[in-house]
C-alpha cells in the first residue's frame, strides 16, 4: 500500500500544480519578453526563460494542463473503444471474436508514425487531435486485455450456472463480465498514461504536435533538445515533469496490480 | 530552387557566401604614413613569427578526402536537380556554359569562353572552349548542349526543373510532346551554340549558371538508361565514384582530365544525413568536415569554432508573410497591410530566433544581389505609425478586425518568427491565430486559400533582382502565389527584362520594388544568411550566396 | 494444436490485405500531391504537372489503383518510388537488413541486461542494487527515445569520442552500440521488472523453500528451479520483444540517421512517396504479424492453456 500512496501523492501534487498554475506563476506562459531571452534559472525565473523570453515555470505549469488533458483524454478514448470490443469478442467468441481481434491486429501491426502523421494531417493539428490519434492506435491493447479477461471468466462455472437459470447475455455481460475486466483495464490504463505523454513528446519531436504558442511538455522537450548544449535548463523542467508523471502513474498502476493480484 | 529545400526534418534553409580576401583598395594619400608604419610593424611581426614558429601559412596541399554533410538530394542528374542538396553535387559533376564567381556572383566563363546577344536581346550566341572533356573521355561540343536541353524540356522526361527553359523558343511545344526538339536552340558549328528566345531577356546568360543547363553525353544516357540518374557522366571537376548510395552517401573523385584549374582534394565524401541535429553532432564527433549549424546553437558554435563558423553572410533568399489577397479584407485595404508591416519587430526575429545568422529585411531584393544596393523603401518597426495606419485603415486599436489566421509549414524553422509576429500584432490590438501544418497539408491549405496570411521562404535560382521581383510579383508569373497584380509593376518589370544597359535595368527594378513595397502585399522580415561551420583541417573553404560550397580551392591540411 | 496453428496462419493474408486497404484509404485522404511536394511550393506549370503526373501514374481512380496494386502485389511487384523511380523492392532490400540487424543486436542487449539485472535485483532484494536498478528502470521507461539518444550521442560520440555518433559507416560493430542500446534499454527496463517480480514469486514459493531446506546450493536453486519457472519460455519473451523493437525503431533510426526501413518509411510519409509508404508499411506489418504469430503458436505448443491469447506484458510500441 506504500506504493499506492507514493503514486497518489505524485499525481495529486501534479493536479494541484496544474489547477493552481495561475497563482504559482506571475507570468503569462505565452507572453514574450525581449529583455530576458534564454536566461538561466534565477530568483525571477526559477526555471529560466526560453529563446523567446518566456518564463519556463509558467510554461511548465500551463503545459501540464495540455499534457494531462491529452494523456487522460487519450486513455479514456482508448477504453471507450477498446472495452466494448474486447467484451463482445470475448463473450461471443467464434467468428465475431476472430474478426474483431484480427481487426485489432491490423491496427497493432500498422506502423504508428505513419498513422499518426496521416491522421494529424487529415484532421489538422492541435491538442484535441493528438489524443484522437493516440486513441485510434491504442484501443487494440485494451481490447486484447479485456477479451482475455472475459474469456477467462466465461469459462468459469458460475457463468454457465447463470445461463442455465436463464440470465440474459446482457445481464451476464453487465453484472459479471464487465466488473471483472475493470481491474486489469484500470491497471493498464494507468500505466498507459505515462506512455501517452511520451508519445506526445515524440510526435512533437517529429514535428506534428500541439498548436503554438501554447505550451505542452512534449513540445517543450522537443524544443529543448535542440539547445541542450547551449541552454540545458530548458530540459530540466519538462524532462523532470514527464519522468515524474510517468513514474507516478506507473507506480499507482503497479500498486493496483499488486492489490488486485491480477496478471495482465 | 523551390521555396523550401527538400530536406524536410528540422532543417531551415541555410547557406550564404564568404568574402575571404577583403582587399583594401581605398587607400587615400593622407594615410600613407600610417600605411608605412603599419608595414614596418607587420614586417617585424612576420620576421619574429617565422623565426619562432613553424611555417604558419603553409602552402595548399594536394590530396585528402573532404567529408561533407548533405541531405538526401532529390536528384543528381542535371535534368532533375533543383534543390540545394542536388545542386551541390550536380555543380561538381557538371560544368555549364557559364558559372558564377563564388565571391561576387558575377558571371564568368566556363564551357563557353564568350557570348553576345543581338541588339534586341532575344538571340544569343555562345562560343565554346575546345578540349573540354566528359568523364568518359569524349570532347564536349555544342551538340551536347542541344541534346541536353531537349532532354530537359521533353514531355516524357517529366522534369520538375524544366521551367528554367521557358524563355527558349519552342519550349511549350516540346513540353506538350508535340515536338522533340527546341526550335530555338541550334549548333551552327561544333563550338558555336545559338539560342533564340521568346522575348528579349538581358539577364539570360545569368540563368545559364543553373546546373539544369549542363551538357550531358547522349551515348551515356542511352547506354545507362535509368542508371544515369544514379551514376551520371558529367564534365565537371569531379566524377562520381561508384553509384549513389541512397540515404547513405555519394563519393566523388577528382577528374584528372578536367579543363580548368586542378582541384586540391582527391575525393569528396558526401555523407547523407536527414537531420540537422544529428549531422551537427556527427561534425562535433569528428566524422564530418562541414556541417550547417542547427538553429539555436549558432552563437555557441561561433564561440567554439571562431572563424571556422561562417555566420551572417547574406544569401539569395527572403522570408516573408504574404497576405491572402483573394480576401477582400486585405485586397481592398492597403493601409491595413502597411500597418502590419510597420508593427513587426524584425530585429527581434533576427536576433532571438536566427541569432543574427539571418539579416533584417525591410525590402525584397537581398543585399547579396551584387550591385543592386539597398532596397528603395524599407519597413521598420514603429508602433506609433502602425497604430496610426491601423486607425486610418478603419480599425482603430484593432477594433472590428477579425482574427487573422497565419499558416506555416512545421519543422522548417518558421515557428519562432511566427510567435514573435503574433506577439507584435497583439501589441497593436490585432489577434493572430497560428496554424502549423505538415508540408503537404500546408500546400493544400494554400491552394484552398482559407487562411488570411501564410509564411513563405523564397530562395532565388539566380543572382538577379528578376529572380525576386518578376517571379514573385509579376501578375502572370507562375510563382506569384500571393495573387499580386499591379499594372505599373508589370510594366516596369517587362521593361527591365528587356533593358540591355545594366544601370538602366537596375533603376527599373528599383522602381518596381518601390511600387511593390508601397502596395505592401507581403511582410518581408528576414534575408537568409549563412550559418555553417567547417573543420580546422579544412582550408580555402568558401560558401556562396547561392547556398553552395565550391570545392575548387578547398584543401585538407594534415594537422 | 495443429488446427490452432493453421487457423492463425490462414488469418495472415486477410490481415495484410486489411493493412493495404487502410493504407490506401489513408493515403487517399492525406493531403499533398507528391509532385507538388517535390517542387516545394514553387508552382509547376499546368503542363509540367501533367507530365509529372503521367510519369508517376497517379491519375487513375482509387479503386483501379487499389486493384492494380493488389494484382501486381500478387506478382511480387511493389512498384517504383515516386521520388526517384527506383523499385520499392530494392529500397526495401537495402534498408530492411539494417533494421533487422539493429533489432537483433538490440534484442541481445535487451535479454542480457533485462534478465541479469532483474534476476540480480530479485536475489538481492531490497539491496542498494535492487533499489537503484528499479529506479533507473522506471526512469528509462519514462524517458523519450530522442532525449536518451541525444544524451548518449553527446557523451560517447562528441565528448569522449569512443563511439561513432550516427549512421552505419562501414557496418562495423561500433556503429551498432549506441542505437541498439537506446532501443534495448527501454525494453530491458520492462524485462528487468517482470523478471524481478516473477522471480520473487517463485523464490518465495513452497517448492523452492523445500529445495533449499533439502540443502541444495542457492545457485542451483536459482538456475535450475527458480529461473526456469519464473521466466515464460525465453522464445516467447524474445519474440514479443523483437516485434516491439522493430515497431518502435522509427524514432531511434531517425535520431541516429540509421539507414533502416523505419527511417525510410518516416521520410516517405513526409514526401508522400506513396509506393514506398505502402511497400515499407506492408513489410513492417508483415514482420510484426509474423513474429506475433510465431509467438502465439509457440506459446500454444509450450503451454496449451495459454491458447486463449498470447500474453503481453505491458510493452507497447511507442512510435
Amino acid at each position: 500500500m506504500n506504493k499506492a500512496r507514493v503514486g497518489l501523492v505524485i499525481i495529486s501534487i501534479l493536479i494541484l500544480l496544474t489547477l493552481a498554475a495561475g497563482f504559482l506563476s506571475p507570468y503569462d506562459p505565452i507572453r514574450q519578453d525581449r529583455e530576458s531571452v534564454l536566461k538561466s534559472p534565477s530568483l525571477r525565473h526559477p526555471l529560466g526563460t526560453d529563446s523567446l523570453g518566456r518564463d519556463m515555470l509558467a510554461r511548465l505549469l500551463y503545459g501540464a494542463r495540455t499534457s494531462l488533458t491529452i494523456a487522460l483524454g487519450a486513455v479514456i478514448f482508448m477504453v471507450v473503444i477498446g472495452l466494448p470490443i474486447g467484451v463482445i469478442a470475448g463473450y461471443f467468441g467464434g467468428i465475431v471474436d476472430s474478426v474483431l481481434m484480427r481487426t485489432a491486429d491490423v491496427f497493432l501491426a500498422f506502423p504508428f508514425v505513419l498513422g499518426a502523421i496521416a491522421v494529424m494531417t487529415v484532421i489538422g493539428p492541435g491538442a484535441r487531435n493528438v489524443f484522437v490519434v493516440l486513441a485510434i492506435f491504442g484501443w487494440p491493447q485494451i481490447a486484447r486485455i479485456t477479451r482475455a479477461q472475459v474469456k477467462n471468466e466465461v469459462s468459469k462455472d458460475y457463468i454457465a450456472a447463470t445461463k442455465v437459470v436463464g440470465g440474459s447475455a446482457w445481464y451476464i455481460l453487465w453484472r459479471h463480465l464487465l466488473p471483472n475486466t475493470l481491474g486489469p483495464v484500470a491497471v493498464y490504463s494507468l500505466m498507459g498514461v505515462g506512455s501517452v505523454i511520451l508519445t506526445e513528446a515524440t510526435l512533437s519531436f517529429l514535428g506534428i504536435g500541439v498548436q503554438l504558442p501554447y505550451p505542452a511538455w512534449g513540445s517543450m522537450l522537443a524544443d529543448a533538445v535542440g539547445r541542450v548544449t547551449v541552454a540545458p535548463w530548458l530540459i530540466y523542467g519538462p524532462g523532470a515533469a514527464v519522468v515524474l508523471t510517468c513514474l507516478g502513474f506507473n507506480i499507482l498502476g503497479e500498486a493496483l496490480h499488486e492489490a488486485l493480484e491480477i496478471k495482465i | 530552387m523551390p521555396y523550401f529545400t527538400s530536406n524536410i526534418m528540422l532543417r531551415f534553409i541555410i547557406g550564404g557566401h564568404i568574402k575571404e580576401y577583403k582587399s583594401n583598395r581605398a587607400v587615400s594619400l593622407n594615410s600613407l604614413l600610417r600605411t608605412f608604419l603599419f608595414s614596418l610593424v607587420a614586417i617585424l611581426l612576420l620576421v619574429s613569427l617565422s623565426a619562432c614558429a613553424e611555417k604558419s601559412a603553409s602552402k595548399a596541399k594536394q590530396g585528402g578526402t573532404f567529408n561533407y554533410f548533405l541531405g538526401e538530394p532529390v536528384a543528381i542528374d542535371p535534368a532533375f536537380a533543383q534543390e540545394s542538396e542536388g545542386l551541390q553535387v550536380t555543380k561538381e559533376l557538371f560544368d555549364g556554359l557559364v558559372d558564377y564567381d563564388p565571391e561576387t556572383l558575377e558571371l564568368e566563363p566556363a564551357v563557353a569562353r564568350k557570348w553576345e546577344s543581338n541588339s534586341k536581346g532575344d538571340t544569343w550566341t555562345f562560343w565554346l572552349r575546345r578540349g573540354v572533356k566528359f568523364h568518359n573521355g569524349r570532347e564536349v561540343t555544342a551538340a551536347d548542349f542541344v541534346y541536353a536541353w531537349d532532354r530537359v524540356a521533353a514531355k516524357k522526361t517529366g522534369s520538375e526543373a524544366a521551367y528554367h527553359l521557358a524563355p527558349i523558343k519552342g519550349f511549350d511545344k516540346v513540353q506538350k510532346g508535340q515536338r522533340s526538339h527546341l526550335v530555338g536552340v541550334s549548333a551552327p558549328s561544333k563550338y558555336v551554340l545559338k539560342v533564340k528566345l521568346n522575348y528579349p531577356f538581358a539577364d539570360f546568360p545569368t540563368i545559364l549558371g543553373h546546373p539544369v543547363f549542363s551538357p550531358v553525353p547522349k551515348e551515356a544516357v542511352k547506354a545507362r538508361g535509368r542508371e544515369f540518374a544514379e551514376r551520371p557522366v558529367g564534365n565537371g571537376p569531379f566524377a562520381i565514384d561508384g553509384a549513389w548510395e541512397h540515404r547513405k552517401g555519394i563519393t566523388l573523385k577528382r577528374f584528372k582530365k578536367y579543363y580548368g584549374a586542378k582541384n586540391y582534394v582527391d575525393a569528396v565524401n558526401f555523407k547523407i544525413i536527414d537531420n540537422d541535429q544529428t549531422g551537427f553532432l556527427e561534425f562535433q564527433g569528428g566524422g564530418l568536415d562541414y556541417s550547417p549549424i542547427p538553429s539555436g546553437q549558432i552563437k555557441a558554435t561561433v564561440k567554439q569554432f571562431g572563424p571556422n563558423a561562417i555566420v551572417g553572410e547574406p544569401q539569395l533568399g527572403l522570408q516573408f508573410y504574404a497576405f491572402n489577397l483573394r480576401k477582400p479584407l486585405f485586397r481592398k485595404n492597403v493601409k491595413l497591410r502597411q500597418a502590419i508591416n510597420n508593427a513587426v519587430d524584425r530585429t527581434a526575429i533576427v536576433e532571438n530566433v536566427y541569432e543574427n545568422a539571418y539579416l533584417v529585411a525591410g525590402g525584397i531584393v537581398p543585399p547579396a544581389v551584387e550591385g543592386y544596393g539597398k532596397p528603395a523603401r524599407e519597413y521598420t518597426l514603429s508602433s506609433s505609425r502602425a497604430k496610426r495606419l491601423l486607425k486610418e485603415a478603419g480599425y482603430p486599436g484593432g477594433r472590428g478586425l477579425p482574427t487573422i489566421k497565419l499558416i506555416y509549414p512545421t519543422g522548417r524553422g518558421y515557428e519562432g518568427p511566427a510567435q514573435i509576429f503574433q506577439q507584435n500584432l497583439k501589441d497593436i490590438g490585432i489577434k493572430v491565430d497560428l496554424e502549423g501544418l505538415e508540408f503537404g497539408a500546408f500546400l493544400k491549405a494554400l491552394r484552398a486559400g482559407k487562411m488570411s496570411m501564410f509564411a513563405a521562404g523564397w530562395q532565388a535560382d539566380y543572382p538577379s533582382p528578376d529572380a525576386f521581383l518578376y517571379q514573385l510579383f509579376y501578375s502572370k508569373s507562375g510563382d506569384n502565389l500571393i495573387g499580386f497584380s499591379d499594372k505599373e509593376v508589370d510594366r516596369l518589370l517587362i521593361k527591365a527584362r528587356s533593358a540591355v544597359g545594366a544601370v538602366q535595368r537596375r533603376r527599373l527594378y528599383q522602381k518596381a520594388e518601390n511600387q511593390i513595397l508601397k502596395e505592401a502585399p507581403i511582410v518581408p522580415y528576414a534575408y537568409y544568411g549563412t550559418s555553417v561551420v567547417y573543420a580546422k583541417r579544412v582550408k580555402g573553404f568558401r560558401r556562396t550566396a547561392l547556398d553552395n560550397t565550391p570545392l575548387d580551392r578547398v584543401w585538407i591540411s594534415k594537422d | 494444436m495443429l488446427a490452432f496453428a493453421v487457423r492463425r496462419i490462414l488469418w495472415v493474408a486477410p490481415i495484410l490485405i486489411g493493412v493495404t486497404l487502410i493504407l490506401f484509404l489513408l493515403l487517399h485522404v492525406l493531403p499533398g500531391d507528391p509532385a507538388r511536394i517535390l517542387a516545394g511550393y514553387r508552382q509547376p506549370s499546368d503542363q509540367a504537372m501533367i507530365n509529372i503526373k503521367e510519369k508517376l501514374n497517379t491519375e487513375a481512380p482509387l479503386y483501379t489503383q487499389y486493384k492494380d496494386y493488389l494484382i501486381s502485389l500478387g506478382r511480387g511487384d511493389l512498384g517504383t518510388s515516386f521520388r526517384n523511380q527506383r523499385p520499392v523492392s530494392s529500397i526495401i532490400a537495402e534498408s530492411l537488413p539494417n533494421s533487422l540487424a539493429l533489432a537483433s543486436f538490440a534484442l541481445f542487449l535487451d535479454l542480457l541486461i533485462g534478465i541479469s539485472a532483474g534476476a540480480w535485483a530479485a536475489i538481492r532484494r531490497d539491496s542498494l542494487f535492487d533499489r537503484m536498478s528499479m529506479v533507473s528502470a522506471a526512469v528509462l521507461i519514462a524517458m523519450p527515445v530522442f532525449l536518451l539518444g541525444l544524451l548518449l550521442q553527446l557523451v560517447f560520440g562528441v565528448r569522449l569520442r569512443w563511439l561513432p555518433v550516427s549512421g552505419l559507416g562501414d557496418g562495423g560493430l561500433n556503429f551498432y552500440i549506441l542505437p541498439s542500446l537506446v532501443l534495448a534499454l527501454v525494453a530491458a527496463a520492462y524485462l528487468a521488472r517482470v523478471t524481478r517480480s516473477s522471480l520473487i514469486d517463485v523464490l518465495s514459493s513452497d517448492y523452492v523453500q523445500a529445495a533449499r531446506a533439502n540443502g541444495l546450493s542457492s545457485n542451483r536453486v536459482l538456475f535450475v528451479h527458480a529461473l526456469k519457472n519464473a521466466l515464460p519460455p525465453i522464445v516467447t519473451v524474445a519474440g514479443l520483444h523483437f516485434g516491439f523493437l522493430i515497431g518502435s525503431a522509427v524514432a531511434t533510426e531517425v535520431v541516429f540517421n540509421w539507414p533502416g526501413l523505419g527511417h525510410r518509411l518516416f521520410l516517405a510519409v513526409l514526401e508522400r512517396d506513396r509506393p514506398l509508404i505502402i511497400g515499407a508499411a506492408l513489410v513492417l506489418s508483415a514482420i510484426f504479424i509474423f513474429v506475433n504469430l510465431l509467438v502465439d503458436i509457440l506459446n500454444a505448443w509450450l503451454n496449451p492453456k495459454a491458447r486463449v491469447d498470447g500474453k503481453q506484458e505491458g510493452l507497447e510500441a511507442k512510435v
